[in-house]
């Protein structure tokens, strides 16, 4: 049996640094729809899903990232919460 | 001793069929591919696909009678050594529809049908093993002793489920179709909450694939079968085309379903919703308080995000909540998990093939095997009868797993939510941390052991 190491500190460290700024996007996002009275995935509250998520395609068992799905549906809030690149 | 006559080709006609596209018939396990797996439902033949048995009206000449049968198709032929009667092989291109078309058009011809395939009954001492040509393909049935369910109890139509769903294809209505394989399930009047009417069509997919597992038709040499196939299935549409509804429009469903009255009794004892939202609802938590005060069991998908979070209403205290399992009885990693899960069920991962006919993996993903219609054709061209054996994944597909547990339950003389929900749980095996998990809640369910502990066939 193969053990996992643990990831080096620079690498944490890096991976830190990309996580942060998603966080933050999934932050603002979930303000941005809750000041619109609208659920996780950017329908009116009380919307009900088959298997309980919009997400999850039971036919392929393939999932769409929740931030790219919101977009999708509400172009602006793309505007509103997705990262820009550094240095910009 | 038979009597076999050869009949004369009839080249040019089998080339012309032949061109026009008339092919022999897919093999049961001919499968293959699409954006989930689908099994041809024409592949699950009941008759011998190449021959067909005619009789000839008394009178008729024996050379007629060979002239008849190499018109209608058929290259040699068998005579009955006790009437006038024979199986005839077809040539090739010619499909058994028309030649028996054909044949029954002829004024000599009596009757003429497909060779049906008789098997012997091998049942062992309490269990039942069905004979839907696919049902072996069902790991999710074997994985839960199903022969053994059956062999305890098998459901009765006094036993209804209602499954709040996308709708089903249980009827011949406008431009939808019922399923084929529903021919002997039982329905009872159902409700569609955007039309307001009986006709509860699916138009999605989803609600026909999950009605599928509780009761589709079994034991009657056709496709799959369903686990609690005696019992009688509620259509209830409440998720539209997207596999999208409301709250509001789940309570109308479910309070439909509870107030539902048949000959002044209240069947429906078991609502499915293989559905659920994010947030909590006052609308459909006290539609649930109805149902379970009226004697009825809710069970409900835990949810796909993957999440620790139980979706809503499967969070609820009184709902049986139900994550899913792969083949391995490792839970799947879509499935939602937290203090409210009760219990898993196969839900299956099209990413895995650790499963098949006998436990060996047979090649193909491991999602849950039932009918539904193609979605795509349904999109693309309008058309709700392209009907095929669809792998699909999900909580959803644990969930009616659970329902058709709880309907059985019932036909077993429990008849309190609470105690059909103590039933499952207290039999249920224990998996992943001992004792209750938040992962895998009381554990996977075990029908038999459910039905045997608290049967009256005991």
């Amino acid at each position: 049996m193969t053990e996992s190491k643990p990831p080096a500190k620079a690498a944490r460290a890096t991976r830190g640094r990309e996580a942060a700024p998603r966080d933050q996007e999934a932050k603002c996002l979930d303000r941005w729809l809750a000041e619109r009275k609208l659920d996780p995935y950017g329908s009116r509250e009380g919307t009900m899903y088959a298997g309980g998520t919009p997400l999850f395609d039971e036919r392929t068992g393939r999932r769409v990232d929740r931030l790219e799905y919101v977009y999708k549906k509400h172009p602006e809030a793309r505007a509103a919460c997705a990262a820009k690149p550094a240095g910009r | 001793m038979h009597r076999t006559i050869r009949l004369l080709a009839w080249p040019a006609l089998a080339a012309v069929l032949a061109l026009a596209g008339h092919r022999p018939p897919l093999k049961a396990d001919e499968v293959y591919r699409v954006a989930s797996i689908r099994v041809p439902e024409r592949g699950f033949r009941a008759y011998q696909p190449d021959n067909v048995i005619v009789q000839f009206k008394d009178g008729v000449r024996d050379r007629d009678a060979e002239d008849m049968m190499r018109e209608a198709g058929g290259r040699r032929a068998r005579r009955s050594s006790f009437g006038f009667r024979y199986l005839v092989n077809l040539d090739d291109g010619f499909a058994i529809a028309g030649v028996l078309e054909r044949f029954r058009t002829m004024p000599g011809v009596d009757y003429a049908e497909t060779n049906g395939i008789v098997r012997a009954f091998q049942q062992r001492v309490g269990y039942f093993t069905p004979a839907d040509p696919f049902y072996k393909s069902q790991w999710h049935f074997l994985m839960l002793d199903a022969e053994r369910t059956w062999g305890i109890q098998k459901g009765d139509p006094s036993v209804v489920v209602a499954v709040l769903d996308s709708g089903i294809a249980f009827e011949d209505f406008g431009k939808f179709r019922k399923a084929p394989d529903f021919g002997s399930t039982v329905f009872v009047k159902g409700f569609n909450v955007f039309t307001s009417d009986e006709h509860a069509n699916d138009d999605n997919f989803h609600g026909t694939h999950v009605a599928s597992t509780v009761a589709e038709s079994t034991d009657n040499n056709v496709g799959v079968a369903g686990l609690a196939f005696g019992c009688a299935l509620m259509p209830v549409k409440v998720l539209d085309s997207e596999g999208v509804g409301s709250f509001f429009d789940v309570a109308e469903g479910m309070d439909y379903a509870t107030n539902f009255t048949q000959n002044g009794q209240h069947p429906v004892k078991v609502i499915n919703l293989s559905l659920g939202g994010d947030t909590a609802s006052n609308t459909m938590r006290q539609a649930v308080d109805r149902a379970v005060g009226a004697g009825i069991t809710v069970v409900a998908a835990a949810g796909n995000d993957s999440a620790g979070k139980i979706s809503f209403p499967a969070a609820l205290s009184n709902v049986i909540a139900v994550g899913a399992v792969d083949g391995r009885k490792v839970k799947a990693p879509y499935s939602n998990f937290g203090p409210e899960l009760s219990v898993v069920a196969p839900g299956g991962d099209l990413r895995r093939d650790d499963t098949g006919p006998d436990g060996v993996p047979d090649g193909r993903p491991d999602g849950v095997l039932q009918q539904t219609f193609d979605p795509d054709t349904a999109a693309n061209q309008g058309r709700y009868d392209d009907f095929h054996y669809f792998f699909v994944v999900g909580t959803s597909q644990a969930t009616p797993h659970v329902a058709a547990v709880a309907a059985l339950l019932y036909r077993q003389g429990i008849t309190q939510p609470a105690a059909v929900k103590a039933a499952i749980e207290s039999t249920a095996e224990d998996l992943g941390a001992p004792g209750r998990d938040d992962m895998y809640g009381h554990g996977l369910i075990r029908p038999a052991l459910a039905l045997r502990g608290y049967g009256l066939n005991e």
